[in-house]
């Protein structure tokens, strides 16, 4: 068994003997907590997602780390898979569809891993017709034991929006992510757009570059790969874990036992870099928050036995002292508590301010995104028409639309953030905001929009033709007879008459600039093969996706505001009766003893003091666990060596005062 | 090169995603230290808990620090959780050890007043940061004045441990 997972018993073990030690010496409310951080802490599972475009090797690269001898995932050349697929251990196999009902609920049925294809692929159930929202695998590999799930994603890209949206769902719960590119292309702007949204969910991230097998030259692509993560997010080169390798290789060698293709896959190195990171994050994970929760828990039985202890021996007034004070103390939580409380309304207040600054952004957007449609149309007028040129313009405007959305949603992120906190600080209370919530403020735009042009009548066909011919004749007619005019004029001055010469020139020059201009009309009016192109149309579609992408931007962060201010007001009124029940229970103790006859003390001390020990051997175990968590981080981290001095004391260019030297005695 | 604000760092800091997911909510930061690591000049914040009690606070002892480059603050170095700490193992953490406002501060009455003295504490603050990174000597006469000053007490010992040097050359309580 490995450390860890010994450990893991060790911290079950631990939280089972602290909640037998509550409820036997009656703690009711920390019995409850401590039962629950058990479920959690057997809920917890440390997981590794993969994302990236699609057709990247997302799936055969999960089936080429699982090393399964027969693969998972299905990784035909036609295949995309569209639908999250989660992996994890299990003591027999089993692989469960998790499928959305028309009545909002789910249901589960059971499959075969033969019939993954026809649940997860595009081939086997396009645009997820069967409605899959989760498929589950379980499965008796050794990898898994310990709480790994790793999760296959849909690509993210331009080839489906529901796909999209369904990946960025996912990273919220990402422990580790495994950004996935291939060797035949560098990162494009999408792909660095969606790392940065994943880098904000999870810091742990490993870069995966595949396909190396198709590639010769894929060191150029990752070198430049590793440029265009630095800039994006600001990771020290030497800090990045990009790993180019060879699906196909491993997958051969899985296949063959071949250890040459092995090697040539460079598996051993996203695996170090895999499991390092593991062993790096998963105790700070998956161990400690449970271990402090649990520590708090055992500290405040404790603290409340050396109180009562403490009591038998005080005076009557000492007593009554601390009855009073918690009696304070639940009228403050319950003033707290009252609806019109003053956190309430600065709560509420905060929240108006909020909605008021994200409508005024949303409008904003909006007007950023309607100036960008209106300066493309002027600038190309009718090639706008054409469907390639107004697709791309589509991308211009959703990428507006969600470069806006995405600074929302950091915006009320960080304000929220800044008003709970000061909130929980004067309340004293542990509450944090489920970070999911922000999500639904993001823009998932349309991938493609379809523009109708009207069709015209041939009536109106003939007539604006006929309008084209008239105007031209007219043109030809003005031009020819002020041309006319002046040849006739200059010819009339030989003759001695130059305003005859003017009016017969202008006469025949405008008959025949009429013929000329006539001409043209009908000559360009045949050359006019199809209906006129409309750009107005074009215009008018575009601008009701913007007002619609905006009216629905506010729908949604309407809605977000009220479930935060729901989820909030009740994360406050859990915890509120949380410290009423535990404040009553420590109550209830002392008052039990307030009455003890003199000669009863002693017993009841003899008690105290048994139940200290009790908790003492608890406490004492409590370290030992956690004495070992601590060092087993230290301990595992195997692989990467951080150095730890990127920045030289002094800047390039900087004074130093020359000579001067000077020693800081503090540092 | 802009100045480092020292304060900022800490502002900046206590908004980010490490801090929102490793450090308890409920704790806030306390007096910062600087180490030398490496070539790498750092900082360390260390957390504890407030109790607001009857017109006073409560302050437990310092339950954890983490440790970040003036330069580079997104990146850690360092984070350590005292209460889990073997060497730490004889702190009670529940039960505070010391309150806020202490005798020295008898003479500030106002919130006003208290932050005034903070932002002056934070100036000096940078103006040594920016004297060590540029290898210049500095005054710490009024740096030092202040952080006896603001220095808690009953905290004075758990600052100790986590960097005696640093904090006895600047507190003298």
């Amino acid at each position: 068994m490995s450390k860890f997972l010994s450990l893991k018993n060790k911290t079950l073990t631990l939280i089972d003997q602290s909640y037998k030690v509550a409820v036997k010496l009656g703690y009711k409310t920390s019995a409850e907590k401590i039962s629950d951080i058990k479920k959690m802490f057997l809920a917890k599972q440390l997981m590794i997602v993969t994302v990236g475009e699609a057709r990247r090797g997302k799936s055969s690269l999960l089936n080429a780390l699982l090393n399964e001898k027969e693969p998972l995932f299905p990784v035909d050349i036609n295949v995309c898979t569209n639908v999250v697929t989660v992996v994890k251990y299990g003591e027999q196999e089993s692989v469960t569809a998790v499928i959305s009902t028309p009545d909002g609920n789910q249901r589960r049925e059971k499959i075969s891993r033969a019939q993954i294809e026809d649940y997860v692929s595009e081939k086997g159930n396009p645009n997820n017709y069967k409605m899959i929202s989760l498929l589950e695998i379980a499965i008796p590999n050794e990898l898994l034991r310990e709480g790994v799930v790793f999760v296959d994603t849909p690509g993210v890209g331009s080839l489906n929006a529901a796909h999209a949206e369904t990946t960025y769902s996912f990273l919220p719960n990402a422990d580790i992510v495994l950004f996935v590119s291939d060797s035949n292309a560098g990162y494009t702007v999408t792909e660095l757009d969606f790392m940065k949204r994943s880098y904000s969910f999870c810091k742990n991230m490993i870069f995966p570059v595949t396909k190396i097998d198709t590639n010769a030259g894929y060191q150029e692509i990752v070198d430049d790969d590793k440029v265009k993560i630095t800039e994006q997010l600001g990771i020290e080169p030497e800090d990045i874990q990009i790993v180019p390798v060879s699906n196909m290789a491993k997958l051969r060698y899985l296949a063959t036992g071949n250890k040459v293709m092995y090697l040539h896959s460079n598996y051993k190195a996203l695996e170090n870099a895999i499991w390092g990171m593991l062993a790096r994050t998963k105790a700070e994970i998956m161990l400690m928050p449970f271990l402090r929760d649990l520590k708090e828990e055992i500290d405040s039985i404790h603290n409340s036995v050396t109180t009562q202890l403490n009591m038998l021996t005080e005076s009557r007034e000492a007593v009554n002292e601390l009855m009073q004070a918690y009696d304070r103390e639940i009228k403050d939580v319950k003033r707290y508590q009252d609806e019109g409380a003053d956190w309430k309304n600065e709560l509420n207040y905060a929240i108006q301010q909020i909605s008021l600054d994200v409508n005024r952004r949303i409008q904003e957007i909006g007007i950023t995104a309607t100036d960008k449609l209106e300066s493309v149309v002027a600038q190309i007028d009718t090639k706008i028409c054409k469907e390639e040129n107004y697709q791309a313009l589509l991308m211009d405007i959703n990428e507006i639309l969600a470069l806006g959305s995405v600074e929302i949603r950091d915006y009320v992120e960080n304000v929220i953030a800044e008003n709970v906190g000061k909130i929980r600080d004067m309340l004293d209370l542990d509450v944090d905001v489920n970070s999911s919530v922000f999500e639904k403020l993001q823009f998932v735009g349309s991938e493609s929009i379809s523009i109708e042009f009207r069709k015209r009548k041939k009536t109106d066909v003939i007539l604006g033709k006929g309008s084209n011919i008239g105007r031209d004749m007219m043109g030809g007619s003005r031009i020819g007879a002020i041309l006319g005019g002046i040849i006739g004029g200059v010819a009339g001055i030989f003759v001695g008459n130059p305003i005859g010469g003017v009016i017969i020139g202008s006469t025949i020059g405008g008959g025949g600039g009429s013929v000329l201009g006539g001409t043209k009309g009908v000559v360009d009016a045949l050359k006019e093969k199809h209906d006129a192109i409309d750009v107005n149309t074009v215009k008018r579609e575009m601008s009701k996706y913007i007002n619609n992408s905006v009216k629905t931007m506010s729908t949604n962060s309407s809605a977000v505001m009220l479930e935060l201010k729901k989820q909030v007001l009740k994360s406050f009124d859990t915890e509120f009766k949380q410290r009423v029940a535990t404040i009553k229970e420590n109550a209830d103790k002392i008052k039990s003893n307030i009455n003890t006859a003199d000669k009863d003390i002693p017993k009841k001390k003899a008690m105290y003091q048994e139940q200290l020990k009790l908790l003492a051997q608890l406490e004492k175990a409590f370290d030992t666990v956690a004495g070992e968590v601590a060092a087993l981080s230290d301990d595992e981290i195997p692989v990467k060596t951080t150095t730890c001095d990127p920045e030289p004391m002094t800047q390039p260019g900087q004074d130093t005062d020359g000579d001067v030297s000077v020693t800081y005695d503090f540092l | 090169m802009e100045k480092i604000s020292i304060y900022k760092l800490m502002y900046d800091f206590n908004r980010s995603d490490f801090r929102r997911h490793s450090i308890p909510q409920e704790l806030v930061s306390g007096w910062p230290a600087l180490q030398q690591i490496g070539k790498t000049l750092c900082v360390t914040i260390p957390y504890y808990k407030k109790v607001r009690g009857d017109g006073k606070f409560f302050l437990m002892p310092l339950c954890c620090s983490v440790t970040v480059p003036v330069l580079n603050p997104s990146r850690i170095m360092d984070f350590t959780d005292y209460t889990i700490q073997p060497s730490w193992s004889g702190v009670n953490f529940s039960k505070p050890a010391g309150v806020f406002k202490h005798q020295a501060l008898a003479d500030v009455t106002t919130k006003q007043e208290y932050s005034t003295l903070c932002k002056e504490f934070y100036d000096c603050y940078d103006n040594m940061i920016e004297a060590i990174l540029n290898h210049r000597p500095f005054d710490d006469t009024r740096l030092t004045t202040l952080f006896s000053k603001l220095m808690e007490p009953g905290l004075f010992p758990y600052y100790q441990r986590i960097n005696k040097k640093f904090y006895t050359h600047f507190c003298k309580l």
